[in-house]
This record gives C-alpha cells, structure tokens and sequence, in this order.
C-alpha cells in the first residue's frame, strides 16, 4: 500500500476542520483560540498550531481504526 | 489529618475566564458541604497569596484552574505558581489536580518525587471546543459543559471523600459516556465533531503518585474553634510566663 505523504495528510485534516460548525471555536491552552479560518491557516503554514491540530486529528483516526470506542479493544 | 481546601482560578483571558465561570459549580459543592475553602479569584491568583495561603490553611487538596506547560502551572496574568525544580515542595502530603495543559508531563511527576500524595492533570495541552455566541456567558455554553464537565466530577468525587483513583475513574467514565453517545449513529455532526478532542483529553488526563489518597476537609467552624484554642493556649503560656517571671523578681 502507498504511503500517505505529509502533503495529503494536512489536506486530510483541512477537510475534517472545514467540517467545523459554524460559531465554533477551540481552545488550546495559553496558545488562544481559534476559528475554522485560523485553524486551516495554520496548518497550512505547519507551524506549532497547525501540528497540535493535525496530531489531536490523527490521534483521534488511529483510535477509530483500532475500534476503541465501545471497548472494543 | 483534616484540612481545607485551595483552588486558583484567574480570568485574565478567554479560556481561563471558561475555567473560572466552570469552577463555580466545585465552589457551590464545597459551601454546601461547609468545608473551610480558599478560593484565590481572578487577581487574587497570584504567586505572593498562593505560597501565603498554603502556608496558612495547610490545605489537603489543591485545585489549580489556569495555563501550564511541562514545567509550570500559572495564576493571573500567567505568573508561575508552581515551577519545576523551584517550589514543587509546596505540594508535599497534599493532593493536587491542574486543570491546565501539560504541567503532568514534568512538573506533576517532580511533585509526586518531592511528597506529593497524588498529582492528577494532563500530560499535554487540555483542549476545548466553546461556542462563540456564548464567549461572555460561559457557563451558558453547552458545547464547553462536555469537555468541562469530566475535570468538574474529578474535583467534586474529592470533595465527596473518594480516592484518587476513584476521582481518576470517575472523570475518565464521564468522558467516555460522551464519547460513546457521540459515536452512535443518532448523534448529531455537532457532537460528532466534539469527538477527536474529547478523546484527548481523556487519553491525556493522568492520575501519578498515591492512587488510595483520600483527602478529610475541616468545616469553617471546626477551623475556627481551632483558632480559638490555639489563642487560648497561647494566653494561657503567656500568663504562665508572666506569673513565672513575676515570682521570679518577687523571691530575687
């Protein structure tokens, strides 16, 4: 199987924050807090946000992979 | 031993400002449950009245609302309360729960190594999705209530008596009832979207050091009967001393 190259990965999580509801924002400690705009800004640039951001996402991909949820371990 | 209760809480900006509001629901627990509480508000969470309060009540059970970092857990306007290989002594025999990102990656495992009893909080950043609407109402947010909510039942379950490892679980659970209800198929994209940060808070929310801790809390007035011994003991040795000294100069 091909490996996903960094490049598609970040499209991957720009997609997922585009999904963002509309008002919403998110809270990273004393990094401040962000808008959909500002979130797939910064990921864009791959800057420390950006990365924070694509790391709690893909976090999150594994554990559906791995069918944690509903203990499924 | 019994003793009280510290939490600090500043608002200096938008997220502490979510953490202060939510930590109001810990407060009301606390006063129906008359337990002697110190609560450093907003100015009023800084270094000087920390390490003052701390030295004054003894607190058992030290509540932290604020930004942190590997090496540190802040007050107001982001002073260091606690820092790594500075002060992590000040929690010796005490449990501590940081609601703030990081500061169990580093500090909270000195803080175990220095005579903490139990150091609970997130070995990385403590992530929240809120509402713009609801920025100055905070408490209104429904969206904030689901990451906030979990670190509010580890604090009551500690005030209620529980152990650490109880508090601990208890958090966890609530967590993972959120998780579990926003996975179903019923669950709305607004939930489903709340899911990747609920799941790492959970899986960054750490419990180190004495799991069986369990902390007693003093009531207000079994703290000021307290007070009011310890002044009559210590009338009654300055009496003692002033008749000794009197007998003394009499029999010279």
């Amino acid at each position: 199987m091909a490996k996903i190259s960094n490049r598609e990965i970040r499209q991957l999580i720009i997609e997922r924050i585009k999904t963002l509801s509309p008002g919403r924002k998110i809270s990273i400690g004393k990094e401040g807090d962000f808008s959909k705009e500002e979130l797939i800004k910064h990921i864009q640039k791959g800057d420390k946000i950006g990365e924070k951001i694509t790391k709690v996402q893909l976090s999150y991909l594994r554990s559906m992979k791995k069918g944690i949820f509903f203990n499924e371990k | 031993m019994k003793s009280s209760f510290l939490l600090t809480r500043p608002d200096h900006d938008l997220t502490t400002e979510y953490l202060y509001f939510w930590s109001e629901a810990v407060l009301k627990s606390s006063r129906e449950k008359n337990i002697l509480t110190i609560d450093l508000a907003s100015k009023e969470a800084n270094k000087r009245n920390f390490l003052s309060a701390v030295k004054k009540y003894r607190p058992s059970f030290v509540y932290f609302n604020g930004h942190g970092s590997p090496n540190t857990v802040t007050g107001f306007n982001n002073e260091p309360l606690i820092t790594f290989a500075d002060n992590e002594k000040i929690l010796k025999d005490r449990v501590a729960y940081a609601l703030s990102c990081q500061s169990a990656k580093r500090l909270g495992k000195s803080c175990v190594a220095d005579g903490a009893r139990t150091y609970l909080g997130y070995d990385e950043d403590f992530i929240f999705v809120f509402d713009e609407e609801k920025e100055k109402d905070p408490l209104n947010d429904r969206v904030a209530e689901n990451f906030i909510e979990p670190s509010n039942t580890l604090v009551l379950s500690i005030l209620a008596g529980k152990t650490t490892k109880e508090a601990y679980q208890n958090s966890q659970e609530e967590f993972n009832q959120k998780i579990v209800r926003f996975s179903l198929s019923e669950a709305t994209a607004e939930e489903r979207e709340l899911l990747p940060y609920l799941l790492w808070d959970k899986e960054h929310q750490v419990c180190l050091g004495n799991q069986e801790a369990k902390c007693e809390f003093i009531t207000k007035e079994e703290y000021q009967k307290g007070q009011k011994i310890k002044a009559l003991v210590l009338l009654a040795l300055l009496v003692m001393l002033a008749i000794g000294a009197a007998l003394v100069f009499l029999f010279k």
